[in-house]
């Protein structure tokens, strides 16, 4: 990080943590049994395997370091300042974690992309090929948008959905966090929960990203809405191979009904249940990240602290329908600074539409300033 | 207690491990002092005939009902006493199949009963079908290695998990089966007359190879590409070509080898082609893996179960039946040597 945006980030963070400090030790429960880490501005790397004894001296942390990035650990030791394995593990919250960078079978048609170099950091419209300045070869870059984070909004509300409906965890249970960056962070931190082990969770990502179901030994998940979807669908996300074959088993299933069409399935060569099951495990999964869900041991970002490549902070959504990600966990300071900005497509930031800026020095609010620094793309002037 | 429940002699003998039988084998067993030794002679040969039996995998008939609820501690004090692992695995399993078969002539409310009072399990009973929450069925489920168990190829409803009477009876089966390993490993000691059949019970077990021995050498040597399960041998064939392994196979196949009796050096050449080969890095990281470093523990190579998970299973024929990629090579010796 060049020294002037070092300097901001630093100031701006100080000022956000003397704020916010006592509201994150207020939402971690049971401080003492915590590992916690944390990146700062200055020094590459994470500070791992600190404790603290309780909230103040959280708070106290947080001032002092003002940290880029700050996690705790969402497993409970007896010794969380010692190495992994002499902690003693005791128990550990079940954590899913929703993020667009990981979705494998959704579609996503509207992302935005930069063009970055590698070597000079300047970044570029998406046409363009080659550093102007290096002549070196450019890489793109996935941009961070509201479109995509409907989505990540939308496989949030399935999983809470099905946490729910199939596992029977009432809405008090569980918390749901917009990640401060691509995503949303799911939290049950019941008694009961937090004792499995790590086999088990593993049967429980599997259960929602549907890996291992096989149509032998269980009826389609949902069956009256997959057959429905199924018989519309024009199979776009498959091969022309596959595409033929759902194809051929669309034209037997139309105009059956329900239980007919499930004997027809019950009586699908394994080549065709296969791909049927591809294409259940394609509409129904839920795109979790699986090793955040299993890892016992797995660092979490701190609710209300701010996410380093975004500025912007992990909150708790209330209410899904009504929340929006590029303006209710903006929490930064709103005052205007001045910086140079490489190259960023149009944003849309608290409401205001930003963009797009192409090698251009701007007047922008703070908060939007540590946005475009965490993303790479601009500097203080 | 349940009115529909008759609990008598036979239920005692049928389901000792229950808290009913428990508390009547307190009550009208007396401590073994108050035997007389010829009386504690002929309880003990009994409890040994049958130990015998059982082990051997052959069905039991009782001889009169006090004689078999008299000699259930015994036989299990005697097995206890061996401290043999193997053996108490043995004798739960066997345990574990005797109650799954005696419960498959049981009622619903029976089979309920025993699951709610004796392993707190919850258990009810709804549109002529099980249902167990999931909590309680994922402790035992994620150890089968069968995906009929997964929890993705069952019906889970409001926390509660549909299940057929056989399955049911098998979740109860294996609940009992932990708690006879459960209470195999809790310390306790035994009168002369137990160690006095001890080496008696040993030479037995030896004599009938009631114990398998495991072939140790064989499932820790990875001497060449063949001898890699199906799953390893892509991640290994991936890293010669010198393909960017994603973490989940980098630690899955240096664990591997590490159990396989791979030092650190061999184990850190594998990962010399990666395209971000770190010299340090690597031997830091794989020595940590070793228990070379830090806290000194010696990490397991992962089961099928988590390469599963983590997309990186290569399931086919020959896996049938193991959960453990290292488990893998021996599966293929018992196969070739006709074994089962």
């Amino acid at each position: 990080m060049k020294l002037a945006n070092q300097v901001f980030s630093r100031q701006i963070l100080k000022e956000y943590y003397f704020l916010y400090g006592n509201q994150i030790a207020k939402h971690i429960k049971e401080i003492p049994k915590r590992e916690f880490a944390y990146a700062s501005v200055d020094r590459p790397g994470l500070k791992r395997h600190l404790s603290l004894e309780n909230s103040e001296r959280l708070c106290d942390m947080l001032k002092t370091v003002s940290p880029l990035h700050f996690y705790h650990s969402g497993a409970y030791y007896l010794f969380p300042d010692k190495e992994m394995d002499a902690k003693n593990w005791i128990e550990a919250d079940l954590i899913f974690d929703i993020d667009v960078d990981h979705f494998e079978n959704k579609d996503l048609p509207n992302q935005d992309f930069i063009e970055y170099c590698k070597l000079c950091y300047n970044c570029f419209p998406p046409s363009t090929d080659i550093c102007i300045k290096c002549n070196n070869k450019l890489k793109s870059k996935l941009w961070l948008n509201q479109k995509d984070l409907f989505e990540a909004k939308n496989e949030a509300m399935r999983l809470t959905n099905i946490l729910n409906q199939s596992f029977g965890v009432h809405e008090t249970n569980m918390t749901l966090y917009f990640s401060g960056s691509r995503g949303f962070h799911v939290i049950l931190d019941k008694n009961e929960i937090k004792n499995l082990d790590q086999s088990s969770r593993m049967d429980i990502v599997d259960y929602m990203r549907l890996t291992g179901y096989n149509l032998s030994y269980s009826e389609p998940k949902d069956l009256k809405n997959i057959l429905k979807q199924f018989i519309q669908d024009d199979y776009k996300i498959f091969d022309k191979k596959e595409r033929k074959i759902l194809e051929a088993i669309k034209k037997k299933m139309l105009n059956k009904d329900e239980s007919e069409s499930l004997t027809l399935i019950q009586k699908f060569s394994p080549k065709n249940r296969s791909i049927f099951e591809k294409y259940i495990k394609k509409k129904k999964m839920i795109e979790i990240d699986a090793p955040v869900t299993s890892d016992i041991h797995r660092l979490i970002r701190a609710p209300y602290s701010v996410h380093g490549k975004s500025g912007l902070s992990k909150i708790p959504v209330q209410d899904v329908d009504l929340f929006n990600p590029f303006s209710d966990p903006v929490l930064l300071s709103r005052r205007k600074i001045t910086l140079k900005i490489s190259y960023m497509p149009k944003t849309i930031f608290i409401d205001n539409e930003y963009g797009p800026y192409f090698n251009e020095v701007k007047e922008l609010p703070e908060c939007f300033a540590m946005f475009l620094i965490g993303r790479g793309v601009a500097y203080i002037v | 207690m349940n009115k529909q429940i008759k609990i008598d002699l036979d239920w005692i003998i049928k389901y000792p491990f229950t808290e009913e039988a428990r508390e009547y084998i307190r009550i009208n067993v007396p401590p073994l002092e108050e035997f007389t030794e010829d009386e504690l002679i002929n309880i003990m040969d009994y409890a040994f005939k049958k130990i015998q039996t059982i082990l051997v995998g052959h069905d039991w008939s009782e001889w009169t009902k006090e004689l078999e609820m008299m000699s259930y501690p015994l036989g299990f004090a005697l097995i206890k006493a061996t401290n043999n692992s193997a053996l108490w695995r043995s004798f739960a399993d066997k345990e574990r199949k005797r109650i799954q078969l005696k419960l498959g002539k049981e009622d619903i409310n029976s089979i309920i009963y025993i699951a709610k009072n004796t392993f707190n399990l919850r258990v009810k009973y709804e549109n002529n079908s099980f249902l167990i929450h999931f909590l309680d069925y994922l402790s035992i489920s994620n150890k089968f290695a069968s995906e009929r168990w997964k929890l993705v190829n069952r019906k889970i409803e409001l926390g509660y998990v549909t299940l057929e009477k056989n399955s049911v009876n098998r979740i109860i089966a294996e609940y009992v089966r932990f708690s006879i390993l459960d209470k195999m490993k809790q310390p306790s000691s035994f009168p002369p007359i137990i160690q006095k059949y001890v080496p008696k019970l040993n030479e037995y077990v030896k004599k009938n190879r009631i114990i398998r021995e495991k072939p140790i050498e064989l499932i820790n040597s990875v001497k060449n590409r063949n001898d890699l399960p199906p799953c390893m041998k892509e991640i290994y064939d991936d890293a010669f070509k010198g393909e960017n392994l994603a973490h989940a196979s980098r630690f899955s196949i240096a664990t591997f080898l590490i159990s396989s009796n791979w030092n650190a050096d061999q184990v850190q050449h594998l990962f010399s082609f990666a395209p971000d080969f770190n010299p340090k890095m690597t031997k830091y990281q794989v020595e940590h893996l070793a228990g070379l470093r830090g806290g000194r523990t010696k990490y397991k190579s992962p089961s099928c179960k988590w390469m599963r998970t983590f997309n990186i299973c290569r399931e086919d024929e020959t896996c049938k039946g193991i959960i453990n990629p290292l488990q893998w090579k021996t599966k293929q010796w018992r196969t070739r040597k006709n074994i089962k």
